[in-house]
């Protein structure tokens, strides 16, 4: 029987609102600001807070623009961002496994 | 609310957002059966202008130079700005009760109507679509109108097929079943009107029907 190990689940990804950014972003190639917002359903504040711990963990990027004058900001995952999520994962439903 | 996740919560959780900021699933199936009642309303209103018009463009031998007379294009002139009408106010119904019933769907699901995935999906949508339109505008030009029925089929078909990845997996049998009726339609030009009731009457009807019994009811 494999033992589960709970030091494969990401600490990063233990809180929803960030689970929630990555799944969004690994499946779309880059997403903006207010589309992430009308997604997760959240304030300016704490959808900011969560994409900088992600970017400081260097698992997301993000690329400053403008429409008009407006600024457009969008993100998309980083190559290490992906795979911390991939391996979160797979930790995942190896415990889930387990459980049945 | 709760900030931690259990490991099968995590998981749900993660598929819903995947699925959320990928498709679009907010089309509704009203949708399908407005959209397909507008169509065979302006199919069989064309079949009657065309009928009661002199002319008959369903024998497209009347194209051949012989018969390019001053007469025969005036006639023409006025079947031609008629059907033109027509397209486009089918047009503009049938898209406003489609985006109506759809807005409605969104807002009962409590999902934001105009994502970026809905706004991908208009891009992808319109560009088969205005390509079809021109085509069609230059077969009325050269008053080939016989092969305008079958050019829209084939153009809505690839347009919907353009956006099938994006939403519910039945619209990509629909695209198929509207193209090989374009196709088909082009082969026998002389039912082409009743093919194309067809295809964007009958079929968009029995699709909402469908939708409405498989996604709407629960």
């Amino acid at each position: 029987m494999e033992s589960v190990n709970i030091n494969n689940l990401n600490k990063i990804f233990d809180h929803r609102i960030r689970v929630g950014i990555m799944s969004a972003l690994s499946v779309n190639d880059f997403l903006s600001f207010n589309d992430l917002k009308d997604l997760l359903q959240l304030t300016d504040g704490n959808l900011a807070s969560h994409l900088k711990n992600l970017e400081e963990n260097e698992y997301i990027l993000v690329k400053k623009g403008f429409i008009g004058r407006k600024t457009n900001t969008t993100y998309s995952i980083t190559k290490k961002g992906s795979q911390a999520f991939q391996k979160h994962l797979e930790a995942l439903e190896k415990i889930i496994r387990q459980l049945k | 609310m709760n900030q931690e996740l259990s490991p099968l919560e995590s998981i749900q959780e993660i598929k819903s957002y995947m699925q959320k900021s990928t498709r679009f699933l907010s089309l509704s199936g009203w949708s399908g059966i407005w959209v397909g009642s507008c169509g065979i309303i302006s199919g069989l209103f064309a079949m009657y202008l065309i009928n009661d018009s002199d002319i008959n463009p369903l024998n497209y031998h009347y194209y051949g130079v012989g018969y390019q007379t001053e007469s025969f294009y005036s006639l023409k002139e006025v079947l031609r700005f008629k059907l033109l009408l027509v397209e486009i106010i089918t047009f503009v119904v049938a898209l406003a009760g489609g985006f109506f019933f759809s807005v409605k769907k969104a807002r009962k699901d409590g999902v934001i109507f105009l994502n970026h995935v809905f706004r991908r999906m208009a891009i992808n949508f319109s560009i088969p679509l205005v390509t079809g339109g021109f085509i069609c505008l230059a077969f009325m030009r050269y008053n080939m109108l016989i092969f305008i029925a079958p050019t829209t089929l084939v153009f809505y078909g690839i347009s919907l097929l353009m956006i099938a990845r994006d939403t519910l997996d039945e619209v990509k049998k629909l695209a198929i079943f509207e193209i090989l009726l374009g196709i088909l339609s082009f082969y026998f030009l002389r039912y082409n009107m009743i093919i194309w009731i067809f295809g964007f009457g009958v079929l968009h009807i029995v699709y909402g029907i469908i939708m409405r019994n498989k996604y709407d009811r629960k």
